[in-house]
C-alpha cells in the first residue's frame, strides 16, 4: 500500500501541474481531487475545460468512464455487505482503479478485515489530495509551462492508463475504431461528440469481435 | 485563455462528483440484484478505453511534432517498462527536449 500511495502523491502532483496549465482555479482542481477522487476523469475533464463549458460532454464523457465502477463496486459486494450502510456507502467512496485490485485480490486470498479497505483507501485520497495542493503550487510558479513539456502530463497520463493497465491483443482492433471514429467525428460532426462516438465504437467493436470469435470456436 | 465561469465550473464539478460517486454505489446497490450478460461486461470494460483513446487520437494528429514525439515515446516506455511515472517522465522529456532543439 506504501509505494501505491507514493505513486498516488506524484500522480497527483502531475494533475495539479497540467490542471493549472489547463486554466482550472485552485479551488476547482482541488475540489475534484477531493471529492471525485478518480484520476482518468479527471484528466479527461481538462481536455474538455474550456469557457463555455461543454457540460453535456464532460457528463458524457464521465458515464463512460465510470460505467466500469459498477462493475467494481459489485465484485466488492460480499466484502462490504456485513457492514452498516453508512459504513458500506462510504468505504466505496475510497475505492478507484489502484486499489480495487489489490482489494479483491486480498480478499480472495481470505482477508476479511475491512479496515484495509478503509485504511488504505483514505492514504491514498490524501496522497491525491496532497500531491493536488503541490502540483498546483509548483504548477503556478512556472510561467511558461510548454518549454519543459509540461502540457504533456496529460495527453501522456491517459495513454498510460490505456497502455499501461492491461494491455489486451483483443483490445487492438476495438482501439482502433475507437481512435479512427474518433477523429472522423471530430473532423466532421459537431464539437465534442468526438469522445462519445469513440467510447461507443469501441464498447460496439470489442462486443462484435468476440462474438465473432465465438462462432468460429464453436463452429 | 477564457475561463469558464464560477457557476459553470461547479455545475461540472457536480456532475463529475455525482456520476464518479453514483457509479460506485450503483455497484453496490443495483449489480448484486441484477446479473450483466458476458456482452455487457465486454461493452462496458472496452467502452472506458476506448473513451480515452477517443479523447486521445485528435490530440495527437492535431498536435505538433513535440507531442507525437513525447506520445509515441510515452507509449513504447508503457509497454516496455509497465512504469507509468518512468512513461509519463520520459514523454516530458522528449517534448522539452525536441522544442529546444528545434
Amino acid at each position: 500500500m506504501l509505494p501505491l500511495a507514493c505513486f498516488t502523491i506524484a500522480f497527483g502532483l502531475a494533475f495539479g501541474v497540467a490542471a493549472s496549465h489547463h486554466g482550472l482555479a485552485a479551488w476547482q482542481a482541488m475540489s475534484m481531487s477531493t471529492l471525485v477522487f478518480a484520476a482518468p476523469s479527471q484528466f479527461a475533464a481538462l481536455e474538455l475545460w474550456q469557457a463555455p463549458l461543454p457540460l453535456m460532454a464532460l457528463a458524457g464523457t464521465t458515464l463512460a468512464i465510470h460505467t466500469r465502477h459498477m462493475l467494481m463496486g459489485a465484485s466488492l459486494y460480499p466484502w462490504l455487505a456485513p457492514l452498516p450502510r453508512l459504513q458500506r456507502f462510504s468505504v466505496i467512496f475510497l475505492v478507484t482503479d489502484s486499489n480495487w485490485a489489490l482489494a479483491l485480490s486480498k480478499y480472495q486470498q481470505g482477508e476479511r478485515n475491512v479496515g484495509i479497505l478503509l485504511g488504505g483507501g483514505i492514504a491514498l485520497w490524501a496522497a491525491w489530495v496532497l500531491g493536488t495542493g503541490a502540483g498546483l503550487v509548483f504548477g503556478s510558479g512556472i510561467p511558461n509551462p510548454e518549454r519543459f513539456g509540461l502540457d504533456m502530463i496529460m495527453l501522456c497520463f491517459l495513454l498510460v492508463i490505456v497502455i499501461g493497465n492491461r494491455p489486451q491483443a483483443s483490445m487492438v482492433l476495438p482501439w482502433f475504431a475507437a481512435g479512427s471514429s474518433a477523429l472522423l467525428a471530430y473532423w466532421w460532426l459537431p464539437p465534442f461528440l468526438h469522445v462519445m462516438m469513440g467510447a461507443l465504437t469501441g464498447g460496439l467493436t470489442a462486443v462484435l469481435l468476440a462474438r465473432y470469435r465465438g462462432m468460429k470456436v464453436s463452429a | 485563455m477564457n475561463t469558464p465561469t464560477v457557476w459553470s465550473s461547479l455545475a461540472a464539478i457536480t456532475i463529475m462528483v455525482l456520476i464518479g460517486y453514483g457509479s460506485r454505489v450503483l455497484g453496490l446497490i443495483v449489480m448484486t440484484r441484477l446479473t450483466l450478460g458476458p456482452n455487457v461486461r465486454l461493452f462496458i470494460d472496452a467502452m472506458s478505453s476506448s473513451v480515452l483513446i477517443a479523447i486521445l487520437t485528435p490530440m495527437i494528429v492535431n498536435g505538433d511534432h513535440a507531442t507525437r514525439v513525447a506520445a509515441l515515446a510515452a507509449g513504447l516506455v508503457a509497454v516496455a517498462l509497465k512504469s507509468p511515472l518512468a512513461s509519463i517522465t520520459v514523454g516530458i522529456l522528449c517534448a522539452s527536449l525536441w522544442r529546444w532543439l528545434s
